[in-house]
């Protein structure tokens, strides 16, 4: 058998989600032959696709038309050696259960690693808050979800789809959209996270001003969550968001496991902390034990002043 | 309004439960997967508002069944378990079907909810799959209680922008974990719930034969990325703490 990849991938303002590009990038690497169903709600601009693509046009949000998507993608996909590839979004959860169901395909969800050796393909899986990864071995054409950042991105520069189909049909109706409050911790690049040591409102005024001065956004531990100081949506954690940002800097989390299960991924680790037994202090890359409120003012007039 | 409630049985997220040898977890001590207790509080509370009834449903060992207490004494009616030594072990295609094919013995459902993941597996597709299987509309990620009226139900729901959905009953609603604040049991309702009795059904019963399972062909401890660990200690050490830091961010 030998394998090929098909990404499967939402658009939103005008670019498809980098997951699937990175999908891409590592087939290429792989030396594998690829193609994108780039999924696009109708009148909405695709401003970059890679050669050979298909976009996918639904006439509401995509998430109405999930079952008629699976069928579309059905007769454009090999019943043999395909790996359908979804990025771990709310979208790509939803249409990979879908094609499972849909197609009667073997899933794997929340995969970080493929691996293509001649006939051998192994999709890599972690479970139990990232304490393991499990080594599967595919044997027919699968739906695979990947979280983001699990590979190299890829720049896309063609325009022109190969093939564009209008989906038709909706399960669903949308009767209305708003953005999502507050930050995405998930898909932000530099995360600044508050734990018990700096909880203070004077600290927290100067760690978002640190943020918007890093280009990040500003976490939380879960204890921070739980007193409603901040929105589940910035907690960083297992029970909360699993992050991969290329910079973590944590101020003032101790570091439970239940915690790094949300970070151990993450690009560069720097944590700050006025306990120096703090747990997270064994995962950090770069450690500094001070109290977070001594060393916020100093970071800010640092960052200002360069 | 009848509602089913899909629940798992997992290893409490301290635990270490793998079992390297046989690749199997080892699932002694199981708890409601906390991701799961939200569908359920969300299922009580459109009861508590509309009436009917709210069957919680679970496939797992015999251990199971302490979970599926947990959840009678937070408010289901009825807790049914699918237990087959021929499913142990089953990968989320088999799971699904397998509770596929309960809901379709115990049914009609008005209302079907998930919970947004496991906290083992961390999968989070059930919901999507069975709402295909059953060919019924799915609102994925619902962030508030939904609002059921005139055979519709309606909820904003999270698909990277929050998209209020409006869909004809029955449907799968997945819960958030922002949805709804799970309930503690009182001592009254743990202690009924002690005698509650857990329905069983099993393949035979079901009518049910689980597919080949994925191949699993190892599981390691997750590498460990190696880290710097350069620890510097006090504000004395501020500037070349700083210093690092812009190394560290490459700038």
């Amino acid at each position: 058998m030998s394998w090929q990849i098909a990404a499967i991938g939402e658009v939103r303002g005008g670019r498809v989600h980098p997951s699937s590009t990175e999908v891409l990038s590592r087939a290429r690497e792989l030396g594998l032959e690829a193609r994108l169903f780039a999924v696009a709600e109708r009148g909405e601009e695709v401003l970059a696709l890679p050669k050979g693509s298909v976009l996918l046009k639904t006439a509401a949000n995509p998430i109405s038309s999930l079952i008629p998507l699976a069928r579309v993608i059905s007769a454009r996909t090999s019943p043999s050696g395909e790996i359908l590839a979804l990025p771990s979004t709310p979208f790509g959860k939803a249409l990979a259960g879908t094609l499972s169901a849909v197609l009667g395909l073997p899933l794997v969800a929340d995969c970080t690693g493929l691996e293509v050796d001649g006939e051998r393909a192994l999709l890599l899986k972690p479970s139990l808050g990232d304490r393991f990864s499990s080594r599967v071995e595919l044997e027919g054409t699968t739906v695979a979800t990947f979280r983001p950042r699990s590979f190299k991105p890829m720049e896309l520069e063609e325009v022109e789809p190969e093939e564009v189909v209008e989906v038709e049909g909706a399960l669903v109706e949308v009767l209305g959209r708003r953005e999502k409050e507050g930050v995405d911790v998930k898909e932000a690049d530099v995360v600044l996270v508050a734990g018990r040591g700096c909880r203070g409102e004077g600290e927290l005024r100067l760690l978002e001003e640190a943020a918007r001065l890093l280009g990040g956004v500003v976490g939380a531990s879960r204890p921070l969550v739980d007193e409603g100081i901040f929105g589940r949506e910035r907690q960083v954690g297992f029970s909360g968001n699993v992050i991969k940002p290329r910079l973590y800097v944590s101020f003032g989390v101790s570091g439970s496991p239940q915690h790094q299960a949300g970070m151990r991924e993450s690009g560069k680790v720097v944590a700050i902390n006025s306990d120096p037994t703090a747990p997270i202090f064994e995962i950090c890359d770069l450690g500094l034990v001070a109290d977070c409120r001594e060393v916020l003012p100093r970071l800010l007039e640092k960052l200002k002043g360069r | 309004m009848r509602m089913a409630v899909l629940l798992k049985a997992v290893p409490p997220a301290e635990e270490n439960p793998y079992d390297v040898g046989s690749m199997r977890m080892v699932r002694d001590q199981l708890e409601v997967n906390p991701f799961d207790l939200v569908a359920l509080e969300g299922a009580v509370q459109l009861k508590e508002r509309h009436g009917g009834e709210v069957v919680v449903l679970s496939m797992g060992p015999q251990g199971a069944e302490g979970a599926l207490r947990e959840a009678m004494a937070r408010g289901a009616d009825r807790a049914v378990l699918i237990s087959d030594e021929a499913l142990s072990g089953s990968d989320l295609r088999n799971t699904a079907m397998a509770l596929e094919s309960a809901l379709r013995r115990l049914g009609p459902f008005d209302l079907i909810l998930s919970g947004e993941r496991s906290s083992d597996g961390n999968m989070g597709v059930l919901g999507a799959y069975l709402a295909a299987r059953l060919g019924l509309p799915l609102l994925p990620q619902a962030v508030s209680l939904p609002e059921v009226e005139g055979g519709h139900v309606v909820a904003p729901c999270d698909a990277g922008e929050v998209l209020v959905l409006k869909a004809p009953l029955p449907a799968v609603v997945v819960a958030s974990r922002e949805m709804a604040k799970p309930r503690l049991p009182s001592l009254k309702d743990k202690m009924r719930a002690k005698k509650s009795p857990i329905e069983r059904l099993d393949c035979a019963s079901l009518g049910f034969s689980p597919l080949p399972n994925l191949r699993l062909v190892g599981v390691d401890p997750m590498p460990q990325k190696p880290r710097e660990r350069r620890i510097l200690k006090g504000m004395d050490s501020f500037d070349e703490f700083f210093e690092a830091l812009r190394g560290v961010m490459g700038s």
